[in-house]
């Protein structure tokens, strides 16, 4: 069977949409989740709620379905009258809900380094600077790397749910070429091709950099 | 210059640390001359790493100065962590090493961020002291390939390469076997020879008495005997009987 050039015009508009979900919501999510972490280990004296703020943002986001945040936002820029459309919501959901997990994920890596490290980093009289890029992160990134990107690979199949208020993304340009009466199978073969070279990269990112971390 | 003489080269007085209503340290002082290898003993709990810690900022301090190389430093001043770290250096008991880069990186790191000295000066100097300490052939390892008594020297050329005035070992002993001990307390007495003065904190009996120009005894958080070593060698002195109480819990362990 053959698609037409219509077809293949729909995947690539999907194909699209879905990477840029994953994308910006991913690069969202790291910022987000860097701004979250930072919070939850700030010493800042005049400012003591800002760790408990921030922690309890991510024990709440963890434990709302993504679906939920998704409407829930939806309605709420509907409600404020912001217009930044199905793709704006579906990248803001997907930023929310990514940088609680990811806060996690990095909080996680940078406990892996042990209080010996920062002694010693504060002691060689390192700057606040220098003691995160020479001693902590490099240590830390490899305790975050692994379980940040498998995180990353899942969250590019959940950008489907974005189809729920009217993006569509690649699993729904499947559903609307099964639907037109292509068969089935071979649609949905393109799909699950699609969705793999999306992710596939970022394993192989994933590796060589854990490559690249552990022999430095 | 005449205060030189007159005034000891290390001056710690007053130091308290309380940890909300704790006191961990109470009036705590004592003094050193230049090139003195001081001892800090006392039971578990005592304060001695607390002591250690405070004179290199790691840990804050209600009240205390500390006086070395013509310097007073006042514990309490907001600035005190960063005068106290340009004027001391510490090699922690489990050294502390950066394991994610070789040798050489940890002993430059800090001279060339911190204290912005050329990479290839920095190196040379590191490379002439891991030489001064046999391990040069180890520069490009990293530290987790070494054993114990190698990490040691590496965390002691580390600290060298501070150029501090004051040099505080926390246990220098404890991770190393016997020969390793010896061997360590030659490379200190090397040092102290050449003017640097030693503070360590240790368990280990017999390399105090060994190493130590003064012996200063903790308990909760408080001097309760000080002494040249010659004097606390008798065997009445309180610190002896200290001491001899200690190597026979060792005996016994």
């Amino acid at each position: 069977m053959v698609f037409s050039v219509y077809d293949i015009a729909l995947f690539e508009h999907a194909v699209l949409r879905t990477a840029i979900l994953s994308l910006a919501g991913g690069l969202l999510g790291v910022a987000g989740g860097i701004a979250l972490t930072a919070m939850r280990l700030s010493t800042v004296r005049w400012l003591p709620g800002l760790g408990l703020v921030g922690a309890a943002y991510v024990q709440i986001m963890r434990r709302i379905p993504f679906i939920v945040t998704l409407y829930g936002l939806f309605f709420l820029a509907g409600a404020l009258g912001a217009d930044i459309g199905a793709m704006g919501v579906a990248i803001g959901a997907i930023g929310l809900i990514a940088s609680a997990y990811l806060s996690e994920i990095i909080l996680g890596g940078i406990r892996t380094v042990g209080p010996e490290q920062f002694d010693s980093a504060l002691a060689l009289d390192l700057p606040v600077w220098a003691r995160w890029r020479h001693v902590v992160l490099p240590q830390a990134m490899r305790a975050i790397l692994p379980p940040a990107i498998g995180y990353l690979v899942l969250f590019i199949k959940d950008t489907a749910l974005a189809s729920q208020i009217g993006v569509v993304e690649l699993s729904q340009a499947g559903v609307i070429l099964s639907s037109r009466g292509l068969p089935a199978t071979p649609v949905f073969i393109v799909v699950l091709s699609l969705y793999f070279a999306l992710s596939y990269p970022l394993t192989r990112l994933s590796r060589a950099l854990e490559k690249r971390l552990a022999l430095s | 210059m005449l205060w030189r003489s007159v005034l000891p080269y290390l001056d710690v007085s007053n130091v308290s640390v309380r940890q909300g209503r704790k006191e961990i340290l109470g009036n705590v002082g004592f003094q050193a001359g230049r090139g003195e290898i001081v001892s800090l003993i006392g039971p578990s709990g005592s304060g001695k790493t607390t002591m250690l810690r405070a004179l290199i900022g790691l840990q804050g301090a209600q009240s205390g100065t500390v006086t070395v190389d013509g310097r007073r430093i006042d514990l309490s001043a907001p600035n005190a962590a960063a005068s106290l770290r340009h004027k001391a250096a510490i090699v922690f008991q489990n050294f502390g090493l950066f394991d994610h880069m070789s040798v050489l990186r940890n002993l430059t790191l800090a001279p060339t961020l911190v204290h912005k000295r050329p990479g290839d000066e920095a190196e040379k100097e590191a490379r002439t002291l891991l030489k001064r300490l046999g391990i040069e052939d180890k520069a490009k390892l990293s530290p987790r390939e070494l054993s114990g008594g190698q990490k040691q020297r590496v965390a002691i050329a580390r600290a060298l390469m501070q150029r501090p005035a004051l040099l505080l070992l926390d246990e220098p002993t404890s991770a190393l076997d016997p020969a390793r001990v010896r061997e360590v307390g030659h490379l200190m007495q090397d040092l102290a020879a050449e003017g640097m003065t030693i503070i360590q904190v240790s368990h280990a009996m017999q390399a105090v008495r060994s190493l130590s120009s003064r012996i200063i005894l903790l308990q909760e958080g408080r001097v309760i005997h000080a002494a040249d070593s010659a004097d606390a060698a008798t065997p009445d002195h309180p610190i002896a009987r200290f001491m001899n109480s200690q190597d026979a819990q060792d005996n016994m362990a």
